[in-house]
C-alpha cells in the first residue's frame, strides 16, 4: 500500500481530495463513504474531547457546540503531528487570532491555557539548594538561574507549576523583562536592570517554586 | 493472568482500594510527558500492580515510517515501568507530511504491507529490546487487492518477526457484523478466525464491549462484553488458555466495580 495511498484516506477522512481505492464493508449500510464518515465522526469526537481537556475556559466561553465546530475546523486546518494528542493545540491560539472579529482577550486566555498544560507536563526537577551558594560571590555575568522546567511567560503573566499543578500569576513589568531574560538563557548580569531588587524577587522564587537552581555559564 | 485498562476516572480508587486484578494495562501515548501528574500515578499504579503498555499512535503499518520520536518516548516509558508487555497495533496514522490521523486505520493484507510490517515491528523490537505484541483491528474498510487472509498475515508476521499477536476477540465480533454476519454467525466467524491462528502466537486476549448501531457496528469500548464476543474468547481460551486477558473500557466509562465484574467474568 502506497504512501499516496495511506495520505488520500487519511484527506478523504478530514473531507478533502479524491477518496483511494477503498472496498466498503457489505455488512455497513452505505459502502465505503459510511465507512468514511465512521473515522471522520471519530476525529471530530477525538478533536473537541483533546482540546477540552486543555482549554477548559475557552470551552466555557465558546460552549460545547461552537467549541466543537471549532475543534474540527482547527483539526482540518492544523492536523496532529504526533501519536500523542496532548501535543496537539499549540497552534490553537494563532489560529484564533487569525479568525474575524476574534476578541483578543479570547486568544490570550487560549495561550494561557496552553501554558498551564505545557507547565502540567514538563520535566519534574528537584531544588538544587547547594547551587544557591554560587550566588554569593559568584560573577553574574557566568550565572543563571535554572528555573523550574515548564515555566513560561504570557504577557506579564508568569506559568510554572507548583507540585502537580500549573499556576499563573501577574508580574510587574521590570519583574517580567527579567524572568523572559533568564528564560530566554541570558546571564545574570544580562538580565538585571539597574534598581531590579534582586533579593525580593529570590525570596518570591523560592516560596513560589520557581526557581530549581544556580549554573554557571 | 486477567487485567484491567486502567483509565483517568479510577486512577485514585485503583490505588487506594487495590482490587484483585492481576495487571494493569494503560495507553503508552498518556505517559509520554516528561514528567507531570500522570506518569507519577502511573509509577504509584506500577508499585501495585504489573503494568502492561499498549500503544495506539506506534503506526506500524506507515508507509512514512516510524516517527523516531515516538519510538524514542516509547522507549524512554518502557525503560521507567519495565512493563510485562509492550503492544500496538497493526494499523497507520502517519503519513509523509508528519501529519498523525490519531487514529487505527487499516491496512491493506497485502506482501507489501507484511514487509512494511515486518521492519517496523523489527525496529521497535530492536529499539525495545523486547518483543511487542501487534493487535488484529477492528476496521469500517478495506482495501481494494488485499492479497491475504488476514490470519495468515499475523501467523507470518509472528512467524518471521518474533512479535506476538495481541488478539482482540471484539475487534473480531465487530469486523464479522460489518461484514454482513448476524450476531451468531459472527461469532462463528470469529472463531474460524482463531482456529486459522498458529499455536502459541497470542500473548494476550482483549475484550471490551461495542456499539450496534443502524447499518453499522462501531468499537466504541462503551459498554458490557456482548454474548458473542465472550462466545468467541472461550473459543479462544481453549487454545490460548495461557494468554493474559484483559478488560477494556474507554468510553462512557462506568464505576469500578462495573470492570471488576467483567474482569471477574473473563476468569
Amino acid at each position: 500500500m502506497s504512501l499516496a495511498a495511506q495520505q488520500a484516506l487519511l484527506d478523504a477522512i478530514l473531507g478533502r481530495g479524491v477518496a483511494p481505492p477503498l472496498r466498503g464493508l457489505v455488512g455497513i449500510e452505505g459502502g465505503a463513504a459510511r465507512g468514511l464518515q465512521a473515522y471522520r465522526a471519530n476525529a471530530k469526537a477525538l478533536a473537541a474531547r483533546a482540546l477540552a481537556s486543555v482549554f477548559p475556559r475557552l470551552l466555557a466561553e465558546l460552549g460545547e457546540v461552537n467549541f466543537a465546530a471549532m475543534a474540527w475546523v482547527f483539526w482540518r486546518a492544523f492536523p496532529p503531528k504526533s501519536g500523542d494528542l496532548a501535543d496537539w493545540g499549540d497552534e490553537l491560539a494563532g489560529f484564533l487570532a487569525a479568525q474575524p472579529e476574534m476578541d483578543a482577550s479570547v486568544v490570550a486566555q487560549t495561550q494561557l491555557e496552553w501554558a498551564l498544560h505545557e507547565a502540567e507536563r514538563a520535566a519534574d526537577a528537584t531544588f538544587n539548594a547547594e547551587s544557591l551558594a554560587l550566588l554569593d560571590g559568584g560573577d553574574p555575568q557566568c550565572l543563571r538561574l535554572m528555573l523550574r522546567p515548564g515555566t513560561a511567560l504570557v504577557g506579564s503573566l508568569l506559568v510554572w507549576r507548583r507540585g502537580w499543578r500549573a499556576m499563573s500569576a501577574e508580574l510587574d513589568a521590570r519583574t517580567a523583562r527579567f524572568m523572559g531574560a533568564q528564560l530566554s538563557g541570558a546571564s545574570l548580569a544580562a538580565s538585571l536592570e539597574e534598581g531590579f531588587d534582586f533579593s525580593n524577587w529570590l525570596q518570591d522564587a523560592l516560596r513560589q517554586g520557581w526557581l530549581v537552581g544556580v549554573e554557571e555559564i | 493472568m486477567t487485567g484491567l485498562g486502567w483509565r483517568q476516572p479510577h486512577y485514585e480508587q485503583l490505588l487506594r482500594d487495590r482490587p484483585a486484578v492481576d495487571f494493569i494495562e494503560v495507553h503508552s501515548e498518556n505517559f509520554f510527558a516528561a514528567g507531570g501528574a500522570a506518569l507519577a500515578t502511573l509509577m504509584q499504579g506500577r508499585s501495585v500492580y504489573p503494568v502492561s503498555l499498549h500503544g495506539v499512535g506506534l503506526s506500524l503499518g506507515s508507509s512514512a515510517g516510524l516517527d523516531p520520536q515516538h519510538l524514542e518516548r516509547l522507549a524512554r516509558l518502557v525503560e521507567q515501568v519495565d512493563p510485562l508487555r509492550v503492544s500496538d497495533h497493526a494499523s497507520f496514522a502517519r503519513v509523509g507530511n508528519g501529519l498523525h490521523a490519531s487514529d487505527l486505520l487499516p491496512i491493506a493484507f497485502d506482501e507489501e504491507s507484511l514487509a512494511l510490517m515486518l521492519r517496523h515491528v523489527d525496529q521497535v523490537q530492536e529499539r525495545l529490546k523486547r518483543p511487542l505484541l501487534v493487535e488484529n483491528l477492528s476496521a469500517y474498510l478495506g482495501w481494494e487487492g488485499d492479497t491475504m487472509a488476514e490470519p495468515e498475515f499475523f501467523n507470518t508476521l509472528c512467524q518471521q518477526s518474533g512479535c506476538g499477536l495481541l488478539l482482540d476477540v471484539n475487534n473480531l465480533v465487530v469486523n464479522a457484523r460489518n461484514a454482513g454476519f448476524g450476531i451468531a454467525a459472527a461469532a462463528v466467524s470469529a472463531c474460524a478466525w482463531v482456529d486459522q491462528l498458529d499455536d502459541g502466537i497470542v500473548g494476550e486476549i482483549h475484550l471490551a464491549g461495542h456499539a450496534e448501531l443502524p447499518g453499522i457496528v462501531i468499537d466504541d469500548h462503551g459498554s458490557r462484553v456482548s454474548d458473542a464476543v465472550w462466545q468467541v474468547y472461550r473459543h479462544a481460551r481453549k487454545r490460548f488458555a495461557d494468554a493474559p486477558a484483559l478488560i477494556e473500557w474507554d468510553t462512557d466509562v462506568p464505576a469500578l466495580e462495573v470492570l471488576l465484574e467483567e474482569v471477574g467474568r473473563a476468569r
